[in-house]
């Protein structure tokens, strides 16, 4: 609104021209009547001064006072009070004759003050002291003309000077009202203003697209139309409580429809009156969202409870933040319960220090595996992988880790038997070939590196052809048992002893300090299987023998291959000396 | 009846008689008294004549009255205040209009004085018109002149202008200077040339004669202020005084008049620094 139509110019003007007129007015009249006064005062003080001089005059010579001219011409000549205004005296007598008067020139206008001469307390005339006015009427001309200026001056600092600040002040007021009004216009969220009443005083585009009015539709409607959920004529807003806060609601479009929204209600006085300002954000999409990311939680709460591993989240400071219903129940613990514990109060104090250390490295970001056997609270050992994810949030900022846990102890336990059965005899339970080889090349490598020494004693049993040919397979299954069990007393735990071939054994002693203990070994198994063997139901009584051949590491080999050679081919030389044992010779076996 | 007349008659009769001796006092008193006053200048010789004049009228009572000055002096007269005026100067036409009546009855030397302390003893016109133009402001001996001053329309001014043009203009720059001592009456101005040290200023022979006055009269351009030297035309500045009566003056006015201009009045007019005047 242009200032000129507020009137207040006008006002303004109004105002600083009535000071400015006081002030023109009031100095020069103060100035003349405090000037005035004054000069009253002095003249009357100067008439009674002069009067009681002339009175003195009068009482030394009571008859002939009035002739005393020379005297009474000093006094008419005195100046009592000062010379600022021009001053005439008079002196006179009953009659009002001039007896004497002072030489001074008034100029007129004059102020005259008399006192009275008095003999004994009769007059017997008059003292008359006049002063000219014109000084003063040129002061105050003066002041008048310094009250023009001074109005003039107090009018353009009243009324021009703040008629320009005004102006200025309503322009910003009006660039900030029409930056308010963009605001409010462009604003996403429906801004809608009500009377007391619930009628509604003014609402922006945002609601009135929102609720599918014109501006101009949605303006005297009552709020129940838009807002059938709420009275707000009961909304208990008041001075003191002015804000509700947020509050969730529906809101009904002009076809009646419903959509949610959230509403801040609060009370304010515009225009003058109280009225209530309702801000509303159509959560329509946030709800959707919302049901969708409830429905999700479900489906994932579902997904990760049926799936066979156990998850679990945790936070930077290793508290649950989730676990399935798989990795409660594994470690023991109610799954409602198990969010914001800590890991040590799950998986107890001992496991946590083993574990502490890999989970510190996925809190640092690195992704790992590890297996570890677990045992629950049942006594129950089981084997565990557990796989830690860092969970990065934003900024690659790692808020916490996820963790899958895979029970793998049956795993472990067909692994076991892969393995067993794919390195050991399932006749004797001795180690195959295959493991043999791996073994020895095992104890080479452990040889070279501590630059010890061992030995690979070869065995062939002798008579087991017959044995097996006359009585039988399963017999020379059973004697191969005892063959195997035999073998396994003579040596060392820390020695392996293998089946190679259908009657072939092997025998590695892993520390040989002297060469003599391979003799003995040899010795002792060539003596425990001379021994006679018990064999089948009957019992039946055999007989076998074995020969030996011995190689050592790295004297006789430095790989498998030439041990296994060099021990073979010692073997068959003890067997054409019958059921003994032999250390490979070079020479014989260049015989050979 | 008879009675009561004849009590009325003899109330009337005394009433009479009182009256008539009441309006007798009167006239003798009046007739046997005369006040004087005037100029203070005069006063003084006229007080010695008044004692000469009760020699040969013991019964005459003769009031001389304070200074009036010689304006006061005239205007006494022709109000009746006063029976004999003694002026410095001649009626006014307007004055005589009224009834007054003047004339010179003695001459006395007009005298540039000092107080009897200070030791000056004589002056120069010239000397004396630097003192009142503020040029000269030390006598001889250091000491400050302070120059004893009269109200502008004093006689005593007009008669110092009188001295010469220079001298006009001097006591006009005198009268414009702030700080001198103004005197209202001519013993106030003679006192204050007695008292004030290194005073200067003006007044006549015949004030310090008569009233004795502790001040010095100063030799002016060689001249001493006496009267021989003022009668032999030597000293050329001198007051006349006159006397004023009104349009009836009493006899005993008269008589004294007389017995001023008598060779008796001239002797006490030459005792009291006067220069008798005929006209």
């Amino acid at each position: 609104m242009p200032l000129a139509d507020t009137g207040l110019p006008r006002t303004i003007r109004l105002i600083a021209a009535t000071i400015a007129i006081v002030v023109a007015v009031s100095l020069p009249l103060g100035y003349w009547l405090v000037a005035y006064g004054d000069a009253a005062d002095a003249a009357a003080i100067d008439a009674q001064a002069h009067a009681d001089l002339v009175t003195e005059l009068i009482n030394a010579n009571p008859e002939l006072w009035r002739y005393e001219i020379p005297r009474l011409d000093a006094i008419a000549a005195t100046h009592l009070t000062g010379r600022d205004l021009p001053e005439k005296n008079f002196i006179l007598d009953e009659q009002r004759n001039v007896l004497s008067q002072s030489s001074t020139h008034l100029t007129p206008p004059v102020l005259t003050r008399s006192a009275p001469l008095l003999d004994s307390g009769v007059e017997v005339g008059r003292m008359l002291t006049s002063r000219s006015l014109a000084p003063l009427l040129i002061n105050t001309a003066l002041t008048a003309l310094f009250g023009l200026l001074l109005a003039a001056a107090t009018y353009v600092s009243l009324a021009v000077l703040p008629l320009r600040a005004l102006t200025r002040m309503l322009g910003a007021l009006v660039q900030e009202q029409e930056r308010l009004r963009a605001i409010v216009d462009n604003a996403v969220e429906g801004i809608i203003t009500f009377d007391l009443q619930g009628t509604v005083q003014s609402l922006n585009p945002a609601a009135a697209r929102m609720f599918d009015y014109s501006t101009t539709e949605a303006l005297r409607r009552s709020a129940g139309e838009l807002l059938p959920e709420i009275d707000l004529a009961r909304a208990g807003l008041t001075d003191e409580q002015p804000s509700l806060g947020q509050l969730e609601t529906t809101g009904r479009r002009r076809d009646g429809t419903g959509f949610p929204i959230e509403l801040a209600l609060s009370q304010a006085l515009l225009d003058g009156k109280p009225q209530l300002i309702a801000i509303a954000h159509d959560i329509t999409v946030r709800k959707s969202a919302e049901q969708a990311l409830r429905d999700a939680a479900m489906e994932l709460r579902l997904f990760a409870d049926n799936v066979p591993a156990m998850t679990a989240s945790f936070d930077e400071n290793l508290r649950y933040r989730f676990a399935n219903r798989h990795y409660a129940e594994f470690f023991g613990v109610d799954p409602a319960s198990i969010v914001g514990k800590h890991l040590r109060e799950v998986v107890g104090e001992d496991a946590y220090r083993e574990i502490e250390a890999n989970f510190m490295q996925a809190l640092g970001g690195q992704p790992l595996t590890y297996r570890r056997v677990c045992k629950l609270q049942n006594g129950e050992s089981r084997h565990i992988e557990i796989k830690l994810l860092p969970h990065f949030g934003e900024q690659e900022k790692v808020q916490g880790c996820f963790a899958v846990t895979t029970d793998i102890t049956e795993h472990m336990l067909a692994e076991e038997r892969i393995q067993r059965v794919a390195h050991h005899d399932s006749l004797t339970g001795l180690p195959n070939r295959l493991l043999f080889n791996d073994r020895l090349n095992q104890a080479i490598s452990l040889a070279k590196r501590d630059s010890r020494r061992f030995a690979l004693l070869y065995l062939d049993l002798d008579r087991f052809k017959p044995v097996n040919d006359t009585l039988g397979h399963t017999v020379g299954d059973e004697l191969l048992q005892g063959v195997a069990a035999r073998l396994r007393q003579q040596v060392r735990e820390s020695d392996t002893v293998a089946r190679v071939g259908g009657d072939e054994f092997t025998v590695i002693m892993a520390d040989l300090p002297r060469r003599e203990a391979a003799e003995t070994v040899a010795a002792k198994i060539i003596a425990a299987l001379a021994a006679p063997f018990e064999l089948g139901s009957s019992k039946q009584r055999v007989e076998i023998g074995t020969s030996v051949g011995i190689a050592v590491y790295p004297a006789d080999g430095r790989d498998a291959e030439a041990l296994v050679k060099a021990a073979d081919a010692a073997m068959y030389n003890a067997k054409q000396v019958g059921s003994t044992f032999l250390f490979f010779s070079a020479r014989q076996d260049l015989e050979t | 009846m008879h009675t009561q007349r004849i009590l009325k008659r003899f109330q009337a009769v005394f009433l009479a008689g009182i009256g008539a001796t009441f309006a007798l006092a009167t006239v003798a008193a009046h007739a046997d008294s005369i006040k004087i006053g005037g100029t203070g200048t005069g006063l003084g010789a006229i007080k010695w004549m008044a004692q000469e004049f009760n020699k040969s009228r013991p019964d005459a009572q003769l009031t001389v009255m304070p200074s009036l000055g010689s304006t006061g002096a005239v205007r006494a007269v022709l109000a009746g205040a006063v029976d004999l005026g003694i002026s410095a100067r001649p009626v006014t036409p307007e004055e005589s209009s009224k009834g007054a009546s003047s004339q010179a009855y003695a001459r006395t030397p007009f005298v540039v004085v000092t107080g009897t302390k200070n030791k000056g003893t004589e002056i120069s016109l010239n000397q004396l018109v630097q003192v009142y133009s503020g040029q000269l402001t030390r006598w001889p001996d250091g000491s400050p002149i302070r120059l004893i001053m009269r109200p502008d329309s004093d006689a005593d001014i007009i008669a110092l202008r009188a001295f010469s043009a220079e001298m006009n203009a001097a006591i006009t720059a005198a009268l414009a200077k702030k700080g001198h001592r103004i005197a209202t009456t001519d013993q106030d101005n003679a006192g204050a040339l007695e008292t004030l040290p290194g005073s200067l200023g003006a007044t006549t022979l015949t004030l310090i004669v008569t009233e004795n006055r502790a001040v010095r009269p100063l030799i002016l351009d060689g001249v001493a202020p006496t009267l021989q030297s003022l009668a032999a035309g030597r000293y050329r500045h001198f007051r006349t005084l006159y006397l004023v009566t009104g349009r009836n003056p009493s006899p005993l006015a008269k008589d004294f008049v007389a017995f001023i201009r008598s060779p008796a009045g001239q002797t006490v007019l030459a005792r009291s620094g006067n220069l008798a005047v005929q006209e």
